[in-house]
């Protein structure tokens, strides 16, 4: 090698060290020790009693009588919730996406709502409405006769199955509906053509064909399922129905705390999530279904005839499920002095919402810290995702790939008590950081994919012009790319926020006194007070509700790739 | 011979839009027929309610004397209960199946006998040269050859009648001209009746026995594609096949299928006497005539007979014919001659136009 090849090829390599490609990877390895240091935690914490290796905890928590039904009790949950929310979802998205139902684009409108609700909201105002001898409905029927045997158990495993799967089902939907609508419309018709019948062709080519975005979505309801304190708290607990996620929450907060044991659960929630996802792979072997489109003829939706209005009323009764019978609810309980089981003008009062908005201070304190953490969370995650769906190159997108997926294959409550055991003997445990930090890290997937799917369709020549006429990478970046990104960045920044305030599972084991959110207070009120509940949860909904009219405003006049 | 496939008075309409106009044309059997048009003429929504993709709003749509669509007495037979074979623009491969799959869906459906089955999707494999592939997933084939595996498909199935919706637009030049070979050579040998949907004319002209020329919902003319070419029935079908020189000018003798055409400027006048279209009887005319119907003499002559003095603008040797496009004082006009006389650009010519040939509209 001579001197000058030397130089060159030298050279090449501090070029190649751009300050992009730095950025990028000093960034991306801050993300993974974040994720990686709480889970190496989490199992030091499963293995370890004062150092010593030990699986004492493990041990512990086989002689708990309840063990078995506790893992029974999540498995039926969450599979059960996994094929109903699919159930849900896929049949409401098929619906609006491919057939000629009337009034699609309300159907469509509020087939969404109940993600923004959250789970905890729905059940806690299905809770006001069946709950033995003070529920609105259950109240009403056996008025009027109806055998009380014959009312529904709120707290039954079943019942919890239902809610969740009603709430959960808004995930599959949009996995679902993004799928039919990219899909070839030939494709049935060629089938239909060639001797398939509506049944045949649902299930032989349109489900088939959409299998692998609706399995993904299938295990992301499972894992979440699996790892949620939500429905389990506001309904299991008082049944009597622990799940995993409930017992490792009991274990850390209740009196003897047993922190090895609450870990060992931990792995063992961890454990089924990952066969959840080792059989979700298997079936989707290395199967991508590309799809070429046909260009010009655009296809009519499948005519229902007669079925049209059945299907209306289904979704219509959906939407009043999931939707209008929450919220009435919960503004009547709001509305009350004290919740009594049904509404009378006589016990009408606003003092709820202004005792929860200026008087209590912890409620008033959890709004603040709701909005703050939220919105700190949202821009550091709207920041990091900008940095890291910068580089184009083969390794760099497949190790994001990997990296955003890992938070998502863990348990919500288990995240939450990975997150507590990695901040536990630092200044930052007793802060809303460590809340801020659950957040970007748990829901980081949503702000990287808005952004790279956007960035993804923004051609290089663009950005490589800007550099070839003299703008350095900042100034390329600032100039040019961030200008064109601008909606993805808006609809990430929102469904962050949305995301987060709405985030259960994980925060309840962060809290201290202080820094509660939202939902923390929830769970505070839940079996305090019922009304002012009431009212706090009417008033995140409003906020919610709020920033959908925003994102949906927002997303309609910009069109942005679904983050899902 | 009867018909085989007929349609009768067939309209549909989308909101505003009428998509097809009183549609009415009749196919033999084993006849490759073309429906062809620009874009946006009805070609696809009549192939589509042909095929029950697409409910027509009125007409009667008929297979064999029997009925298969009328609005009238609510008949509708579904898509899936016509027993048609179908090759569509997409390709349309069911991307989750193996290529054998894909080929056995229609026989699986049908409740065709299963040990008969494999023979039959290797036969069709083979007739559509892809011997060998069946194991192979759909997706991971080329383009032509996944459009040969549509094609096998549809006709796996003997069925009745094959539907072809612009099946070779989607390849590129050489391999269109390939399946277009192979697809008019499978027709014939199985001896299937097929509609086929295109807006490419040479493809229409090479594959049909018999064309219809749609335009804005309506049937322009319905002809073998040597009358189509020669005797367009309209300017638009003359001017949709083809290449076609139109001038504007004045018919000013008519006799029963002739007639003379001044074609005026403002310096000179030239009468040229042609075909007369039956379907004109106002004053103005337009005098149409393609680059082969005329003869190109070098030099400056006297005035001739149906001749247009011009100017050479371009000029391209092709091997077989030489292209050119000369000015004149009412239009640039296209020529293609046989002869191997060389121009050069700036050359003055005397274009004679066929009057045997050319049609005034």
């Amino acid at each position: 090698m001579t001197l000058s090849n030397q130089n060159t090829y030298i050279n090449n390599i501090i070029r190649n060290i751009s300050i992009e490609k730095s950025l990028f990877w000093v960034t991306a390895a801050l993300m993974l020790v974040a994720i990686l240091y709480p889970a190496s935690m989490a199992i030091r914490a499963a293995f370890f009693e004062n150092d010593i290796f030990t699986l004492a905890g493990f041990e512990r928590i086989l002689q708990l009588d309840t063990i078995v039904s506790d893992i029974w009790n999540t498995l039926i949950f969450s599979a059960g919730s996994m094929f109903g929310a699919t159930v849900i979802g896929v049949s409401l998205a098929w619906v609006n996406a491919r057939t000629d139902v009337p009034g699609v684009r309300a159907i469509e409108v509020f087939c969404v709502i109940p993600f923004f609700l959250s789970a905890f909201v729905g059940a806690i105002a299905w809770r006001l409405l069946f709950v033995p001898n003070a529920g609105m409905i259950s109240m009403f029927l056996t008025k009027y006769g109806f055998p009380e045997f014959l009312l529904p158990d709120i707290y039954s495993l079943g019942s919890m199955v239902f809610i969740q799967s009603v709430f959960y089902s808004p995930f599959m939907y949009l996995y679902a509906v993004a799928s039919f609508r990219q899909m070839d419309p030939t494709l049935e018709e060629i089938a239909r053509i060639h001797g398939a019948g509506n049944w045949n062709t649902l299930r032989k080519i349109t489900l088939s064909v959409n299998g692998p975005a609706l399995l993904s979505g299938m295990i992301l309801v499972f894992v979440m399922s699996v790892g949620t304190l939500e429905v389990p708290m506001a309904l299991g607990s008082a049944g009597g129905n622990y799940v995993l996620s409930t017992r490792i929450w009991a274990l850390m907060n209740n009196m003897p705390q047993d922190v090895t044991a609450a870990s060992a659960l931990g792995m063992i929630a961890i454990l089924i999530a990952a066969i959840g996802i080792i059989i979700q792979r298997r079936l989707l072997g290395n199967r991508k279904f590309t799809t070429v489109t046909g260009k010009g003829y655009k296809s009519k939706k499948i005519s229902l005839g007669r079925w049209k209005w059945v299907v209306f009323t289904l979704a219509i009764t959906y939407i009043i499920f999931a939707v209008i019978m929450p919220i009435v609810t919960l503004i009547l309980v709001a509305l009350q002095k004290f919740w009594t089981g049904s509404f009378s003008m006589q016990f009408f009062t606003w003092a709820n919402f202004t005792t929860v908005l200026f008087e209590y201070d912890v409620t008033a304190r959890a709004i603040k810290n709701s909005l703050f953490a939220c919105s700190v969370a949202a821009t550091i995650s709207v920041i990091f995702a900008l940095i890291l769906s910068q580089i184009r190159s083969r390794n760099a997108e497949a190790f994001m790939g990997m990296l955003v997926l890992l938070p998502i294959v863990i348990p919500g409550a288990v995240f939450g008590m990975m997150v507590l055991f990695a901040f536990v003997k630092t200044p930052i445990y007793n802060t809303i950081f460590i809340i801020i930090f659950a957040y970007v890290i748990a829901y980081f997937y949503l702000a990287y994919r808005t952004i790279y799917s956007v960035r993804l369709s923004i051609h290089p020549e663009l950005e490589q012009s800007a550099r070839i006429h003299g703008a350095s990478w900042f100034q390329s970046t600032r100039r040019i790319l961030t200008p064109l990104l601008k909606p993805g960045i808006v609809s990430a920044w929102l469904m962050s926020f949305i995301l987060f305030i709405r985030e259960f599972s994980s925060v309840m084991f962060l809290y201290r006194h202080g820094t509660e959110v939202m939902p923390v207070v929830f769970f505070m009120l839940m079996e305090r007070h019922s009304a002012r509940l009431a009212a706090f949860m009417v008033i995140q909904t409003a906020i919610l509700l709020l920033i959908m009219i925003i994102y949906q405003r927002f997303t309609s006049k910009n069109a942005t790739g679904a983050a899902f | 011979m009867s018909a085989f496939l007929k349609v009768e008075n067939l309209s549909k309409r989308y909101g505003n839009h009428q998509a097809i106009d009183n549609v009415s044309f009749e196919i033999e059997e084993k006849k490759l027929f073309v429906l062809l048009g620009p874009s946006g003429c009805g070609k696809t929504t009549t192939l589509r309610c042909i095929g029950g993709l697409e409910k027509p709003d009125t007409g009667i749509i008929s297979i064999k004397n029997e009925t298969i669509s009328n609005n009238e007495d609510q008949i509708f037979v579904a898509a899936e209960k016509r027993g048609m074979g179908m090759v569509a623009q997409s390709y349309a491969i069911w991307p989750h199946m193996s290529v054998f799959e894909n080929i056995a869906f229609p026989l699986r459906m049908s409740k065709f006998d299963k040990n008969l089955l494999a023979n039959r999707v290797e036969e069709a494999l083979d007739m559509v040269q892809l011997k060998g592939l069946g194991t192979r997933n759909a997706t991971d084939l080329s383009g032509g050859q996944q459009q040969r595996v549509a094609l096998a498909r549809a006709i796996v199935g003997r069925p009745k009648l094959l539907l072809f919706d612009e099946p070779l637009s989607n390849l590129d030049a050489k391999l269109r001209e390939q399946m277009r070979y192979l697809l008019k050579e499978i027709q014939t040998e199985i001896g299937i009746t097929a509609v086929y949907v295109t807006h490419d004319q040479s493809e229409a002209m090479g594959l049909g026995d018999e064309l219809i020329v749609m335009n804005n919902g309506k049937i322009e003319q319905s002809d073998q594609a040597r009358s189509l070419y020669n005797n367009p029935k309209t300017k638009f079908v003359g001017e949709f096949i083809g290449t076609a020189n139109m001038i504007e000018g004045h018919i000013i003798q008519r006799e029963s299928n002739s007639c003379k055409i001044t074609l005026k400027n403002k310096n000179s006048e030239q009468i040229i006497k042609a075909r007369l279209s039956r379907h004109t009887d106002s004053e103005q005319g337009v005098l149409l005539f393609r680059p082969e119907w005329i003869s190109i003499q070098k030099g400056i002559k006297d005035k001739q007979e149906n001749s247009i003095d011009g100017v050479v603008r371009t000029y391209q040797y092709l091997g077989d014919r030489s292209e050119l496009i000369i000015e004149t004082e009412f239009a640039d006009i296209k020529a293609s001659v046989t002869d191997d006389e060389e121009y050069i650009v700036g050359d003055k010519v005397v274009i004679k136009i066929n009057e045997n040939k050319a049609i005034v509209f």
